[in-house]
């Protein structure tokens, strides 16, 4: 889990989901009469490629043949070979880049990729009447797909998009946006879409709210910020509600089982639960009863098991059935925007995305 | 004036106060220091955890006075508990070093866990903030709009380094620090104490290394990792500087800030090269100068040798 690093505010909330997850797998364990318990063993990678590799092999070390994680996409990218070579199932819930999507490895993820969110968002940025934009993205593994994607997209809709990455991980982007801001004058685009992390995002969003033409476009986000602390301070919350900044987020959130569990997290950590927190909970409900239905606490066993359980379980993030690449087959996705709800700013779903149809609402 | 003219002033200021004070106490203790970071880091944190802990606004003098204090103090510990210890032991140049890296370790990792314990208690976000300050608002100068905590970083750069200036060149003490610096021996001899000097040198380092950190904290948010992350630019700054001299780190830092905010977008406006290239100029720009001119005792910095008349010649 990204405890330390640009994941980390949504790493500590994830936590939280976790630990409700555990509780509720082994309540229903129980439930069935199985004598079996399920406990976490939870390590910080630090949101970095390196740290996630390190981690992954001590838990395989130990023994642990199932890893919930890591979360960013160049994470997974960097544990795959090592997962694959020693057969342990990784279950991610939330990196979705489209390269990622390889069928026959240990790699599975309890979310849909980023093809479909790319639609999503450039459907999205059309249906606010906006044809150009700077889509303003990590070079990373995430941000550099996504940003293609959408280009792609938004190119059979219609508009046009300018490609700006920034190197990730810095501690401050104040050049960057300035470089931001002098492009989007140069060609006079109507929105900024950003494809980022929490902290640079923050970073971000804190730089742009002094330029004066920035905060006269139009906004709009991917997921990888949603989560972020720094969204409900007054001063930004305030630039997201004058540039009317939207986002996707692949949650869908008229699933009863999703209302039920947002409300139980709600009730626990005071705020809605952020972005992934389903997919999250339901990935460790998948483990626990794939290792269940292995028969054996083996690797590869576990993999087979696994397919089969996702393919009839319907949780929190609705129906759990993998594609031949082990990512989840079918994904909706909601609006989310930060609005002033009971006299705090709060992240808020407006709308959601189903099919090619945008419901406000 | 220009958005990139704004932040690289805003760059120069924080950089410098965070670089000056690496090569005064690289100079005088002869100890290439690795804690620096954690300095910074604290300084950036001080107001923070001020505001946050008592959930009101507060003047931007006591920030910068707590911010001073808490530099200066961890520094004259670190001194006072690991370099002293081994400088008796006359141990060599590469072990205080590595010793500093373990400093830099240690009061790392026990701020992330005080910070873990102090969020948890005040229920709020801490590791990504910035300081609650009674500095907020516009103003016009000369035509333009500017930030009032603008005006306030560039104030404090000045006053500070002014002071720092004064206080090498027309005291009694800043004179001594400079003499067991250049001669540690003689200076000696002639009735400095030199642990004296010493603890003084960590304090001013410590302090205004930290009032960097505050600066920085009022233009981003900051996260445990804040010195870290700059720490490689200040090094670059005071690299530049022969890791010696004050006023060529000075100029360091208005190189650095430069490379990383107009360079940059020159070099994106008209050449096309990618933003993301951004962090690898400002080590180009190092990797050059130390190829250029490299630091004191390093290969042979000639221009440098004439200052450091005491040191032991390298062959």
């Amino acid at each position: 889990m990204p405890l330390t690093g640009e994941l980390s505010d949504v790493g500590v909330q994830w936590r939280t989901v976790a630990d409700m997850a555990k509780e509720d797998l082994n309540a229903e364990i129980q439930k069935y009469g199985i004598k079996a318990k399920f406990t976490l063993v939870i390590q910080d990678d630090k949101t970095s490629s390196t740290e996630a590799l390190t981690v992954v092999q001590t838990l395989s070390q130990a023994g642990i043949k199932v890893v919930i994680g890591p979360a960013a996409s160049s994470q997974v990218k960097a544990v795959k070979s090592y997962v694959d070579d020693n057969k342990i199932v990784i279950i991610s819930a939330s990196s979705t880049s489209p390269t990622l999507a390889l069928p026959d490895d240990y790699i599975f993820r309890t979310v849909g990729s980023d093809a479909g969110q790319a639609k999503a968002l450039a459907d999205l940025v059309n249906s606010k009447d906006v044809k150009k934009v700077i889509v303003f993205h990590r070079d990373d593994e995430y941000g550099v797909a996504f940003a293609q994607f959408f280009s792609n997209e938004f190119s059979t809709l219609g508009g046009s998009a300018i490609d700006i990455k920034y190197a990730s991980g810095l501690e401050d982007y104040a050049s960057e946006v300035a470089a931001l801001s002098t492009k989007a004058q140069q060609e006079n685009v109507e929105a900024i879409v950003i494809i980022t992390f929490d902290k640079d995002g923050v970073n971000i969003l804190d730089h742009a709210k002094d330029d004066a033409f920035l905060s006269s476009r139009k906004w709009f986000s991917s997921e990888g910020i949603h989560g972020a602390l720094g969204l409900t301070t007054q001063t930004i919350a305030a630039f997201i509600n004058k540039t009317n900044l939207l986002g996707t987020r692949p949650v869908f959130k008229e699933n009863p089982l999703y209302k039920d569990f947002s409300s139980r997290y709600k009730t626990k950590a005071g705020i809605d639960p952020p972005v992934f927190s389903a997919n999250l909970y339901d990935a460790i409900f998948l483990a626990g009863w794939s290792i269940l239905r292995a028969g054996s606490y083996d690797g590869a066993a576990i993999r087979a098991s696994l397919t089969e359980v996702a393919k009839k379980y319907y949780g929190a993030s609705g129906l759990n059935m993998f594609d031949s690449a082990g990512d989840k087959m079918l994904q909706d996705y909601s609006i989310w925007t930060v609005k002033l709800l009971a006299g705090t700013y709060q992240y808020s779903d407006i709308g959601s995305y189903s099919g090619g149809t945008i419901t406000w609402g | 004036m220009p958005t990139e003219v704004f932040n690289t002033i805003w760059y120069i200021c924080v950089y410098s106060l965070m670089a000056v004070p690496l090569t005064l106490s690289n100079r005088v203790s002869k100890v290439l220091n690795f804690a620096h970071g954690v300095y910074i880091t604290l300084g950036a944190y001080a107001a923070i955890l001020i505001t946050a802990g008592s959930g009101m606004r507060i003047s931007p003098i006591v920030a910068i006075l707590a911010a001073f204090l808490v530099g200066a103090s961890t520094a004259v510990v670190t001194h006072i508990l690991v370099f002293s210890p081994l400088m008796k032991r006359k141990s060599n140049p590469v072990t205080l070093m590595i010793a500093s890296m373990g400093a830099w370790i240690f009061i790392k990792y026990a701020f992330y866990a005080l910070l873990d314990i102090l969020q948890k208690a005040w229920s709020t976000s801490l590791f990504y903030a910035t300081p609650n300050l009674d500095l907020q608002g516009q103003v016009e100068v000369m035509g333009f709009e500017v930030n009032v905590k603008f005006l306030f970083v560039v104030a404090l750069t000045f006053l500070s380094l002014s002071v720092l200036a004064l206080f090498l060149t027309k005291t009694k003490l800043g004179m001594a620090l400079r003499a067991v610096a250049d001669n540690p021996d003689l200076a000696q001899i002639s009735g400095i104490s030199n642990e004296r000097v010493m603890l003084i040198t960590w304090l001013i380092s410590g302090g205004l290394a930290a009032v960097g950190g505050f600066a920085w904290s009022l233009f981003t948010y900051v996260s445990p990792e804040a010195g870290d992350i700059v720490i490689l630019q200040v090094f670059a700054c005071s690299v530049i500087g022969g890791l010696t001299s004050l006023t060529m780190t000075l100029a360091g830092s208005v190189v650095i800030s430069s490379a990383e905010n107009l360079f940059i977008l020159l070099l994106y406006r008209y050449l096309g090269v990618e933003l993301s290239f951004r962090p690898f100029l400002s080590f180009l720009v190092l990797l050059m100068t130390i190829l250029i001119r490299p630091p004191a005792g390093a290969g042979g910095g000639l221009p440098y040798r004439l200052r450091l008349r005491g040191l032991p010649r390298k062959v």
